[in-house]
């Protein structure tokens, strides 16, 4: 390798990396760079380039980019919400275990209940298959959890920095001459108003909704077959019909956990600011759309329900049909779709609004510093 | 063991100094490895790969302006005080000089302190 191919390599490392617009720049810097060191300071090609170090770290540095996942700012809150989502991870991993242990759902005969004390070795298995489950699924529940959670807050941490970033001209020049009169770097004056009762959002209830959609979300993986009905037979509990289209359920599980994912994402936004704000309300509106347009892939294109369901129950209980006052005989229905898609976009609507209107009447008092 | 935590705190204490120095050196325009060569000379060297983006990050908060000079053989960036960089740079060197007596007072007491202790 000539030198000069040894110093076009090394410059192509550094620039591939930056950003286009400041690609030329840092190409011509580069280049007078090494040709300055290497008459200035007597070095050849390979020593100069040794002590400009590693290209990629060159590269970085020029970009000004974070090495860190999460920073100070948002760790408390990542350390407090990773508790609360395995938390709710740990419960319903404990539900679906019991659920796969006392359902048999391996193919092995669960003891009997009556009499137990004397099937001591369906006992033994009943609780060594009960921890099996317990185990793997609390292990992968959690690594799941761990995961998103903090994919959702290595998100957030980049994008307040290009937030922050944004707006800072704005802000300063309004902080510099309030500085300028009072001649202070800060004065109690600056506190930010205590955000208006009627726009702060409860943490309790934004954790009991984390809480619960932790839950639901692990449930819907690991058991789905718990929503639906179950038959005590041969000394067995037997899942004899689930509500879910299991035959299809690749393809519904993770548009399922996507909706619920992204509830997650916008509860976590709101349990932060702690009060309606602009970042609050684009949430809500974002989180809705995705949850809407994920109701209609399942209600209507998909086959969410099992069609059989009904027909399931009818075996189990040995009945022939369902007058039209039961509920079962509506199921599966055209009507029965439109009208859980019709309050689920009620639901919907009714958080945008609320978060509209709570943001524009009460949040914008919180931006004040008087 | 030692010797990485000495270094690791060494760094940190540097990175601090780090735009107060360069600050410093450009009333009048230079480029960049003239500055490299002035901070050595001056007894605070400073790593290529840290000035040159640093550089460009003090232009970006409008610390430093830049012109291309192409007059040269080579083309080079020269970098210069703003306005505003000289009043950041002017309260920058007030607070270092008042630290720095501080910090002083606080390395010379404790001399004496092991001074009294040792003719004890």
């Amino acid at each position: 390798m000539s030198e000069q191919e040894m110093i076009e390599r090394y410059i192509y490392e550094v620039t591939r990396r930056v950003p286009q617009e400041m690609r030329a720049e840092i190409r011509m810097e580069l280049e007078t760079l090494i040709e300055d060191m290497r008459v200035g300071e007597g070095l050849s090609v390979e020593a100069a380039l040794e002590k400009l170090g590693d290209p990629a770290d060159f590269a970085r540095r020029y970009r000004g980019d974070v090495n860190y996942l999460i920073g100070p700012d948002y760790y408390d809150n990542y350390v407090w919400i990773m508790k609360i989502v395995l938390m709710g991870i740990g419960i319903s991993a404990v539900v679906s275990a019991l659920v796969n242990a006392v359902m048999g759902a391996q193919g092995y005969a669960a003891p009997e209940f009556v009499g137990a004390a004397r099937d001591v070795g369906a006992w033994v298995e009943l609780f060594t298959h009960f921890f099996t489950e317990l185990f793997t699924s609390a292990i992968s529940g959690a690594l799941g959890a761990v995961g998103l959670v903090t994919v959702i807050f290595a998100i957030l941490e980049r994008q307040k920095v290009r937030i922050s970033v944004k707006p800072e001209k704005n802000w300063n020049v309004g902080e510099l001459t309030r500085n300028a009169v009072q001649g202070k770097t800060w004065t109690p004056f600056l506190l930010p108003a205590i955000p208006d009762k009627r726009a702060v959002i409860k943490r309790s209830d934004s954790v009991a909704s984390i809480v619960f959609i932790s839950i639901f979300t692990a449930l819907l993986v690991f058991v789905p077959e718990l929503f639906g009905a179950f038959q005590y037979e041969d000394g067995s509990l037997r899942s004899v019909a689930c509500v879910f289209n299991l035959d299809k359920w690749g393809l519904l599980a993770p548009i399922l956990v996507l909706c619920l994912a992204v509830g997650l994402v916008d509860e976590i936004i709101r349990l932060v600011s702690g009060y309606y704000c602009k970042a609050v309300m684009y949430s809500t509106i974002v989180c809705n759309c995705i949850q809407v347009t994920g109701a209609v892939l399942l209600l209507f294109v998909l086959p969410l329900w099992n069609a059989d369901f009904a027909r399931q129950i009818q075996e189990m209980a040995g009945i022939n049909s369902f007058s039209d006052g039961d509920m079962l005989f509506y199921w599966n229905t055209a009507g029965l779709n439109r009208l859980i898609f019709l309050l689920i976009l009620i639901c919907a609507l009714a958080e945008v609004g609320v978060s509209i209107y709570k943001t524009f009447k009460y949040g914008h008092n919180t931006d004040k510093h008087e | 063991m030692e010797k990485d935590l000495l270094e690791s705190l060494l760094s940190e204490l540097r990175r601090g100094t780090l735009i107060l120095c360069v600050l410093s050196q450009l009333g009048e325009s230079r480029y960049g490895y003239a500055l490299v060569q002035t901070l050595e000379e001056k007894g605070v060297p400073i790593d290529v790969n840290t000035l040159y983006p640093l550089l460009r990050r003090l232009e970006k908060q409008g610390l430093l302006c830049s012109e291309w000079n192409t007059q040269e053989a080579k083309p080079r960036k020269y970098y210069k005080r703003t306005v505003y960089g000289d009043r950041i740079f002017e309260e920058l060197a007030r607070q270092w000089e008042s630290l720095s007596a501080g910090m002083d007072a606080l390395l010379v007491s404790d001399e004496r302190k092991k001074e009294q202790i040792k003719n004890e």
